[in-house]
């Protein structure tokens, strides 16, 4: 008698695409073929996978049209079973792996569209955090140049060399198409949630300043990163800016 | 030195006879917010909670106006390997924020060896798996603190080396955990269309009095080969075969809390009262038929 996790290997085995032949020997036939048995329950998560991240990513959807994207959401399925218990989770690697699909090498901005989106439906299920005042950092018993801050939860910065918030915006349902110049050079996007949906470009250095600050990094070395690419930087004017737009949420401890 | 007791088994007076629920999907809160319809108690999936803090919000909204039953659909209880210890962390946070009258989750597997495949996959009924999604059941109602409901699958398969049929099999669950049962009807009636069960000779072999709430929904019908398959798909109306069974199935189990469930397709809110009022009728007068019966 073959064991209960030999059993439910095999059924994995089967769902990511492999052959039916040992499992299927296991099944009454009942009147129907095991392998047409098994392939319904095979059927059954595929379909929900894909329509998870077709919901995940309806403008990545869009751009592709729905057969292409079934197409890429299969092929993605079979490597890529999700790695959590909840289905709202699944998809995460699903950006990189539409980037680097040979077949969708005619839309460079893709994998960045749906990194974008992505971020949004992490933004917009967020908790978001209670923000602190600048003078917190003043009232520091250290040096605030080596803390690293917390950045609201609601919050995700990317950036790409594709205009990919214009693009999202266009492909929404509803929206009217008009033509898109998409080598316009690189954006950088602050994505917020709860209480709506807020995407902003920002120049380059206040995004690598909130980005560093994001990422985990000390105040100090945020601060370089931004006064590297903008020797004018405001640093000043931007730390206050942060704080006033209430994106830090605490203090994080010296790593 | 640690003494395991079962929970106490859901108590006949905790049930809310004849009550009718409806499956709570997010499109419809805002209108179920508004317009307060008449509906005894909503259920959710609580893995649809476990990440969204508005979703989160607005449930929390609705609890204080209904009763709530959060019918789980990834702690995998008949996985061969352990229960996911976060899921379950994250399922009791949620039942102890919103207090429901009823968990519950099925007897089937979703994951394996880190794959959550998120669908309702078939187990063989053998000892071995008995003894696993028992001490699976244990784990959650010690955790939780309280007894959870356990819903039988909608089949498409019999395993050859199954040693149990599934009543036989639920009979014994019921009996080493105090767990109660989710009788699904529709999950009969697929599984009866599809592995050529006995609907009837089913539902009296359940243990009735552990089932503490019934689910009903539509499926579709395809051809698949030679043969006509059932599929449990919660996109449309319960259909009259079913309603049949459940008026059958309400008179051997006591008419528990009923749930319509409509899981894609959604239709617009007032269908779903329709089909709740249906059931309505069915358990009230099944209920009458059980009163006779106890006098």
């Amino acid at each position: 008698m073959p064991k209960l996790s030999e059993v439910q290997s095999a059924v994995c085995s089967f769902i990511r695409g492999g052959p039916p032949d040992a499992l299927a020997e296991l099944i009454e036939h009942d009147g129907l073929a095991p392998a047409a048995r098994l392939a319904i329950y095979r059927n059954n998560a595929l379909i929900t996978l894909e329509a998870a991240l077709m919901a995940s990513f309806p403008i990545a959807c869009a751009l592709t049209g729905p057969r292409f994207f079934s197409y890429a959401a299969n092929s993605f399925i079979r490597d890529n079973l999700p790695a959590e218990p909840c289905l709202s989770e699944y998809g995460a690697t699903f950006p990189e792996f539409l980037a680097s699909f040979p077949a969708c090498a005619g839309l460079p901005y893709l994998g960045d569209v749906a990194k974008l989106e992505w971020a949004i439906g992490r933004v917009i299920r967020a908790e978001r955090g209670r923000p602190i005042p600048l003078a917190t950092l003043a009232g520091l018993a250290g040096d605030p140049a080596e803390r690293p801050l917390a950045v609201d939860p609601a919050t995700r910065f990317l950036r790409s060399a594709y205009p990919v918030d214009v693009i999202w915006q266009q492909h929404r349902p509803g929206s009217v198409p008009e033509t898109i110049t998409i080598d316009t050079g690189a954006v950088h996007l602050q994505v917020r949630g709860a209480d709506g949906l807020f995407i902003a470009r920002l120049p380059e250095a206040s995004w690598i300043l909130r980005a560093a600050i994001a990422d985990g990094a000390r105040l100090g070395q945020a601060a370089g990163a931004a006064l590297a690419v903008d020797p004018a930087f405001d640093l000043p004017g931007a730390l206050a800016a942060l704080f006033a737009e209430g994106l830090i949420v605490g203090l994080r401890e010296t790593p | 030195m640690t003494v395991r007791t079962a929970p106490p088994r859901t108590a006949r007076h905790e049930r809310h006879p004849s009550s009718v629920g409806l499956g709570l999907r997010s499109a419809h809160i805002g209108e179920i917010l508004a317009r307060r319809p008449d509906i005894d108690w909503l259920e959710v999936h609580p893995e649809n909670y476990m990440h969204h803090a508005a979703a989160l919000a607005s449930l929390t909204a609705v609890r204080a106006h209904y009763p709530l039953s959060l019918h789980g659909v990834a702690l995998s209880l008949g996985s061969a390997g352990p229960i996911d210890k976060d899921h379950l962390l994250r399922l009791k946070s949620l039942v102890d924020r919103l207090d429901p009258f009823l968990v519950s989750e099925h007897l089937a597997w979703t994951a394996t060896e880190g794959a959550h495949l998120n669908d309702l996959l078939p187990l063989p009924y053998t000892e071995e798996t008995l003894g696993i999604v028992s001490a699976h059941i244990h784990q959650t109602q010690e955790a939780l603190g309280r007894t959870i409901l356990v819903e039988n699958p909608a089949r498409y398969l019999r395993f050859r080396h199954a040693t149990m049929d599934e009543p036989e099999f639920l009979a014994e669950m019921v009996q080493r955990t105090g767990c109660g049962l989710l009788c699904d009807v529709s999950n009969i009636h697929v599984s009866a269309g599809n592995i050529d069960i006995d609907p009837i000779a089913y539902l009296d072999a359940l243990p009735a009095a552990s089932v503490g709430e019934i689910h009903l929904a539509g499926h579709t019908v395809r051809r698949v080969g030679d043969r006509t398959i059932l599929i449990d798909d919660h996109a449309s109306r319960v259909p009259d075969d079913v309603w049949a069974l459940f008026a059958d199935g309400a008179k051997r189990l006591g008419a528990p809390p009923t749930l319509i469930e409509w899981d894609a397709d959604l239709p617009p809110l007032d269908v779903l009262l329709e089909e709740a009022s249906k059931a309505r009728d069915v358990l009230a007068g099944a209920d009458g038929w059980c009163d006779a019966e106890a006098f």
